[in-house]
């Protein structure tokens, strides 16, 4: 089942008529009869599997609530649980397919020209991280544990969010589903907008920049220099967009039904710092990462380790480092089996490192240039060079092995004396090697979806465009609205692309 | 539902429906605009393919001039670039092309059931090289764009679109949509350079060398509904009691070493040419190339499509084979 199907959408606006359609008491539980039903649609094995490590963690949260026992005990277990459930259900595949386990199953009697495959569960990743959230937030005490098995299930299972997120919390969730809305105009409308407005995004902006994407990073070795810089830009606005995409169509879906999911992306690509990156980047999981993973480490080698210099580092310092090292790597394993996403997370932790202990330093060379006294043109510089050391890791993100990555990386700023040899358009396609003329269209479009999405980016920071839209008068409205649906309908790339977050 | 919540939703409702109704023209528009002037052709999810270098254009207009000939050509471009009639004649027989960018089995079958009764050919020769490429969307925006309406052109559309594609059903829509203002008579056929019509539905490229970029290895999936039309085709042809032969026109060697499931391919047309008793011959057969003798640096454009010296070469081939003793006996001529 594809989120941008004919077929989703269908299943969609039926669920929000019946929806208005019941009263108001019964809404809760037509979300998660709805969940239910989609859930059961895309496969019996995804739900079956999701319901029941939702039941073992809704049972587990109960008992942390209780007073005494061991529940530091009981917290370690079904996190360690829900971690090896993620970890056999992500790595099974690719452990089954390595020499080592067919040697062993071969020993053990088990003999298949076939290694066993196990279908990931659609949303599994995202779903175990909301509830090892949910397990650790109740141990603390930061929230009651959920009596409502109702409530508890839609907040486990609630449709718009299932495959990629945002990474719920159970303290902003829940609540929202005692206090059902009624039906409201104007909440409505501006969910129906950013549906469509993500839907944008995804089959216009992303699919189609995946078009140039795709042939770039499957034979990189067939490209140098400005092709490469080419790919790699496009796709880091593809995956922008992707993931943004979606994340406003779930965003805008849960509006309709009245309830406010956590947002996930500010402006990421006009972040001056690596920092600021993170802090705009799929949000609910670098928060997440925050509360779970770096603070509780960092608390932990703070109570271990003595106040004092190592090699010449102050220990405050050692402990940023190793948090933040332990944190991006756990975040690239997060996302995929492979030496490429542990790289990724690793530069990212070597950036904020680096970032970190060079900024004293850094702030004096400002000065010292007197570069301060143009904060615009240093904000400028500041954009461009984050927007290129995160591109830098996008390149490990998207290859196929570290062995492309590195080609790509060790490619990048070769081959240019190639450009100053066009001189005419047959010039051009040999260069991109593209052989027809449609390719070259699919180049410029690209090119102009890029720039479109980075001006729409900075218009943004000064006037939010849905806000400003709604002042403007509604025959202007309905044409923006209308250019929008065709833009969708001519430039859009219907492939069975399903979104890339999804994989993960 | 409270009174003023049902209201508003009603009104919601109404707003989403008058939306749509306005989208109507609005799209309709645009696909008048983005087929014609500047924007023809740059708008991905549109073509525009009335008079396109395909010449399905005067290819179709051609055929109606015709109705005895000897041998009938059905298939993607390598039939109209691969089948030079002038060849065919030099050797005493007439043959049309009735060929179609990236014509598949499906598209064949609606066309030979609207000329079946029109032309009578002695042998109807069927490429079967695009089998397991794709649903036949291109060819049918070809054929629509450059055909009179018709019952048959009009089910073949419908069966296209069974598998939803946004850009066949714009570009299918738009060439109806241009015929109000423009009709097929009228319509002009697009000349370049490189593509030149000879006659008898056969185009000639002037393109000589083959350019193509290094090739990816590719593993084609023979697609269930294209093998169903080609049964369909042979029921057609013998229930009309004609003859039908099919063909794998040659393709460059390099690009029949990347397709790594060739040979099955191969093993499965010929499965299905001997149960229906159909002569299925593959010219990309060691046996067959070695005689035709095409080098892929002096005989192809690219990995698919012959040049002019290799269609000359490998039609002298052809019609020594098929039509002299050395082909199965039951097309000895």
């Amino acid at each position: 089942m594809i989120f941008k199907s004919v077929g989703f959408f269908i299943f969609f606006g039926l669920c929000v008529l019946i929806f208005f359609l019941l009263p108001v008491r019964r809404r809760g539980r037509f979300l998660l009869l709805a969940s239910v039903v989609l859930y059961l649609w895309i496969g019996l094995f995804d739900f079956a599997l999701v319901l029941i490590v939702a039941a073992g963690n809704y049972f587990v949260a109960n008992a942390l609530g209780k007073q005494g026992g061991n529940r530091r005990l009981l917290l370690f277990s079904a996190v360690g649980a829900n971690l090896l459930i993620l970890t056999l259900l992500k790595y099974f595949n690719n452990l089954a397919s390595s020499g080592g386990l067919r040697i062993l199953s071969a020993k053990l009697g088990f003999h298949s020209s076939t290694p066993l495959r196990l279908a990931f569960p659609l949303g599994m990743s995202f779903t175990i991280l909301t509830l090892i959230g949910y397990l650790i937030d109740v141990y603390r005490r930061k929230t009651q544990p959920e009596p409502n098995i109702a409530y508890y299930s839609t907040f486990v299972f609630f449709f718009p969010k299932i495959a990629q997120g945002p990474v719920e919390r159970a303290g902003h969730f829940i609540p929202q589903l005692a206090q059902t809305a009624d039906f409201d105009y104007g909440r409505v409308r501006d969910g129906i907008q950013r549906v469509v407005w993500g839907l944008f995004k995804k089959v216009v902006v992303a699919d189609r920049l995946g078009i140039f994407v795709n042939r770039v990073f499957d034979q990189p070795r067939d490209y140098t220099g400005i092709v490469l810089i080419l790919g790699i830009v496009f796709f880091a606005f593809q995956i922008y967009a992707d993931f943004s995409g979606y994340t406003d169509m779930a965003l805008g879906a849960s509006q309709i039904f009245g309830i406010r999911l956590l947002p996930n992306f500010r402006r990421p690509y006009l972040a001056k710092s690596i920092r600021e990156f993170w802090a705009s980047w799929h949000m609910s999981f670098s928060q997440w990462l925050r509360d779970y993973v770096y603070l509780p480490l960092a608390y932990r080698l703070s109570s271990l380790m003595k106040k004092a210099a190592y090699f010449r580092i102050q220990t405050e310092k050692w402990i940023y480092a190793v948090s933040i090292m332990v944190t991006f790597l756990v975040c690239g394993l997060w996302h995929g089996v492979g030496w490429n996403y542990i790289l990724w997370g690793g530069l990212f932790g070597i950036y904020l490192v680096f970032g970190s202990w060079t900024r004293k330093s850094r702030r004096r060379m400002v000065s010292f240039m007197h570069l301060d006294k143009f904060p615009r043109a240093l904000g400028v510089v500041k954009i461009g060079l984050t927007f290129g050391f995160v591109c830098f890791a996008w390149i490990f993100f998207r290859a196929r092995s570290v062995a492309d990555g590195f080609y790509i990386a060790g490619h990048l700023f070769r081959g240019f004396s190639k450009v100053l040899a066009i001189h005419n358009l047959e010039d051009l396609l040999i260069f991109f090697r593209f052989t027809k003329n449609p390719q070259l269209v699919e180049l410029l479009i690209s090119i102009l979806l890029v720039a479109f999405m980075t001006v729409i980016q900075i218009v943004q920071i000064k006037y939010p465009l849905r806000r400003c839209l709604k002042t403007q008068p509604v025959w202007l409205r309905w044409i923006v609205y209308q250019l929008l649906v065709l833009a969708i309908i001519f430039l859009g790339a219907f492939k069975q692309t399903q979104f890339i977050y999804i994989n993960f | 539902m409270n009174g003023p919540a049902r209201a508003t939703f009603g009104f919601l409702l109404k707003k989403l429906a008058l939306f749509c109704f306005l989208l109507v023209p609005s799209y309709l528009m645009s696909l008048l605009v983005f087929t014609s002037g500047f924007f023809n052709n740059w708008i991905p999810n549109v073509r525009n393919f009335t008079g396109a270098f395909g010449h399905s254009l005067v290819r179709f207009q051609e055929i109606h001039n015709f109705t005895k000939m000897d041998i009938l050509f059905f298939g993607s471009s390598q039939v109209y670039r691969g089948f030079d009639p002038r060849v065919f004649s030099s050797f005493g027989l007439r043959i049309f092309d009735m060929g179609s960018p990236a014509q598949t089995s499906m598209n064949s079958y609606y066309l030979l059931r609207k000329f079946i009764d029109h032309v009578d050919p002695s042998l109807f020769v069927l490429e079967v090289g695009s089998l397991a490429d794709h649903g036949g969307d291109e060819s049918t925006i070809d054929l629509i764009s450059n055909m009179p309406y018709s019952k048959d052109m009009q089910e073949m559309g419908i069966q296209t679109l069974r598998e939803f594609q946004m850009r066949t059903m714009n570009s299918i829509l738009a060439a109806y949509i241009r015929r109000i203002f423009v009709p097929l008579s009228e319509a002009r056929q697009r000349y370049d350079a490189e593509n030149i019509y000879i006659s008898n539905g056969y185009v000639k490229t002037c393109r000589a060398t083959n350019t193509e970029a290094r090739l990816e290895m590719v593993r084609p999936q023979v697609r269930g509904a294209e093998v169903a039309y080609l049964r369909r085709i042979i029921e057609l042809v013998s229930k009309k009691g004609r003859r039908l032969l099919l063909v794998c026109v040659p393709i460059s060697k390099a690009l029949k070493m990347n397709i790594t499931n060739y040979r099955e391919f191969s093993k499965n047309v010929n499965v299905l040419a001997s149960e229906y008793h159909v002569a299925f011959i593959d010219f990309n057969e060691d046996a067959h190339s070695s005689k035709i003798g095409l080098q892929d640096d002096v005989d192809f454009y690219d990995g698919t499509h012959l040049n002019q010296i290799g269609v000359e070469k490998f039609n002298r081939y052809f019609i020594r084979y098929v039509c002299s003793g050395t082909c199965p006996s039951d097309f000895k001529k």
